[in-house]
């Protein structure tokens, strides 16, 4: 397999793997634009997340480094009363993970 | 107002907890077991970040309510809980 496609399996597998956890509602990746570049939600919810996410991100981010120039976000979460929202940033892209904790 | 300071002392007391700081929703410490700088800086930054938060949770779901955020950096982790009227903020070395 080229290594393209070797690389797109790889996450269509980890993609499978976090989906098929207990409760875990939807998977969002989104590229360092806030463009999503997969998910498993429906196409409203994953715009409006990912625009809402990525603004969060930058903020979280910027804060960080206000309080420290030398620290960096590893990664966020946003618990509520119904689910909880994990968010993974990377250089180029972020993982938004949605799950019900409870489940 | 002697279980508040309770409550920080147990908390400051975890193992790895570096700081605890209770603040308004106006922004003002009312309590801290950081220096005053460092309680004034982290309010200020904080608590734009806990807003932001809270108005993403509402905007996808408005029956929705915040519980806690949980911000992982290099160096630590910083969580953040809040209701009506104040929010906590607490500073830990990560988990291991």
């Amino acid at each position: 397999m080229s290594l393209r496609r070797k690389k797109g399996a790889e996450v269509e597998e980890t993609l499978k793997r976090i989906q098929s956890q207990k409760g875990v509602q939807g998977i969002i990746i989104v590229n360092s634009e806030g463009i999503p570049v997969k998910s498993t939600l429906d196409n409203q919810s994953t715009v409006q997340y990912s625009a809402l996410i990525h603004q969060l991100v930058m903020k979280a981010r910027s804060t960080l480094r206000d309080i420290d120039p030398q620290n960096d976000l590893t990664f966020l979460r946003v618990r509520s009363k119904k689910n909880e929202i994990m968010i993974a940033p990377d250089k180029d892209y972020f993982l938004i993970v949605i799950q019900n904790p409870s489940a | 107002m002697a279980e508040v300071d309770e409550i920080v002392k147990r908390l400051q007391a975890q193992k790895g907890v570096e700081g605890v700081i209770i603040a308004n929703s106006e922004g003002i410490a009312i309590r801290s077991t950081l220096e005053d700088q460092h309680t004034v800086q982290y309010v200020a930054l904080i608590q734009p970040l806990l807003v932001k938060a809270k108005k993403m949770l509402q905007e996808m779901d408005p029956s929705d309510d915040f519980t806690y955020l949980r911000v992982r950096t290099e160096k630590n982790e910083i969580i953040i809980t809040a209701d009506k009227e104040y929010f906590m903020v607490a500073i830990q070395k990560p988990a291991p």
